[in-house]
């Protein structure tokens, strides 16, 4: 339970990880505006053509959730790891006495 | 004799033909950026405008330029659902964002030879979300024969058009000026 208690830490970093390397977006990009510098064949001037590409882009509405919701169950496992072990001390020392 | 020479003369020279106001189909791509300190969000809508313009004088450069509001994009498609709704661009009520040329101020004589560029100063009326004012923007034309392409560089501010979005986002996440650079192109009728 414990070791299931740090994955769930690790997959949250994971998740805050990819959100920073992602761009550190608020939404979750479907879309990107990709700029490209062409010369317009008509009239001879270069400029910036902005076309829209598929992408997948984690947002902070879907990593925030996802990373709150692995900590919240990290902890929730570490605290019931740590009842499991109080009430089986205490079950314990009760067949002792 | 005469009307035949000048008819020939008319269609050797593209430049003489447009002497005369001529009227202007022109589309194009808005790219549009709001820079908040929480978020910068990126996104473009289609434009189209019906202008009339004598090349020889800038200053008859009239017409309207119009911008459907469901063709706004920012690559989230939630956000773009958000951007269409009553708190914000309200896209039923209001589907359309204009602007109608009122005055244009020449600058600078035209330059160039096969393509002609001439920069202005477009004075109109700006109508978005229901509201309409008066805005002044520069305006690039650049011509060659019967093509044409315009460009301009503006920014509006969401707080003149009664654009509250929910509380505290404006400002927040989404700027309280949206910078706007449009590039349209066509051809003369």
């Amino acid at each position: 339970m414990r070791v299931g208690a740090y994955i769930c830490f690790a997959l949250a970093l994971a998740c805050a990880g990819i959100w920073v390397a992602h761009g550190q977006h608020m939404a979750t990009l479907t879309q990107k505006l990709v700029t490209k510098e062409v010369v317009d064949p008509e009239f001879g001037d270069t400029e910036l053509v902005k076309e829209w590409v598929d992408t997948f882009e984690i947002g902070l509405d879907i990593a925030g959730p996802a990373a709150g919701g692995l900590v919240f169950l990290g902890f929730g496992l570490l605290f019931v790891n740590r009842r499991k072990k109080r009430v089986a001390g205490s079950t314990a020392e009760s067949l002792e006495n | 004799m005469i009307f035949r020479i000048c008819a020939l003369a008319l269609l050797l020279s593209p430049g003489l033909a447009m002497a005369a106001p001529g009227g202007l189909d022109v589309s194009g791509t808005i790219n549009w950026i709001s820079d908040a300190p929480v978020e910068k969000i990126i996104g473009t809508a289609d434009g189209k405008a019906s202008l009339t313009v004598d090349f020889a004088d800038l200053s008859t450069l009239k017409g309207t330029f119009t911008v459907a509001v469901k063709s706004m994009k920012t690559g989230n498609e939630k956000r773009d659902s958000h951007l269409m709704g009553t708190t914000w661009l309200d896209a039923e009520a209001h589907p359309e964002i204009t602007f109608v040329i009122k005055s244009i101020k020449v600058g600078e004589a035209p330059t160039g030879d096969a393509v002609k560029t001439a920069t202005v100063e477009a004075t109109g009326d700006f109508t978005c979300h229901g509201k309409t004012k008066a805005i002044t923007a520069p305006v690039t034309l650049k011509w060659k024969g019967k093509k044409v392409k315009i460009s301009t560089v503006f920014e509006v501010s969401l707080d003149d058009y009664g654009i509250e979005g929910k509380s505290g986002i404006v400002g927040n996440k989404v700027g309280k000026t949206i910078a706007v650079n449009a590039t349209f192109k066509g051809k003369a009728n």
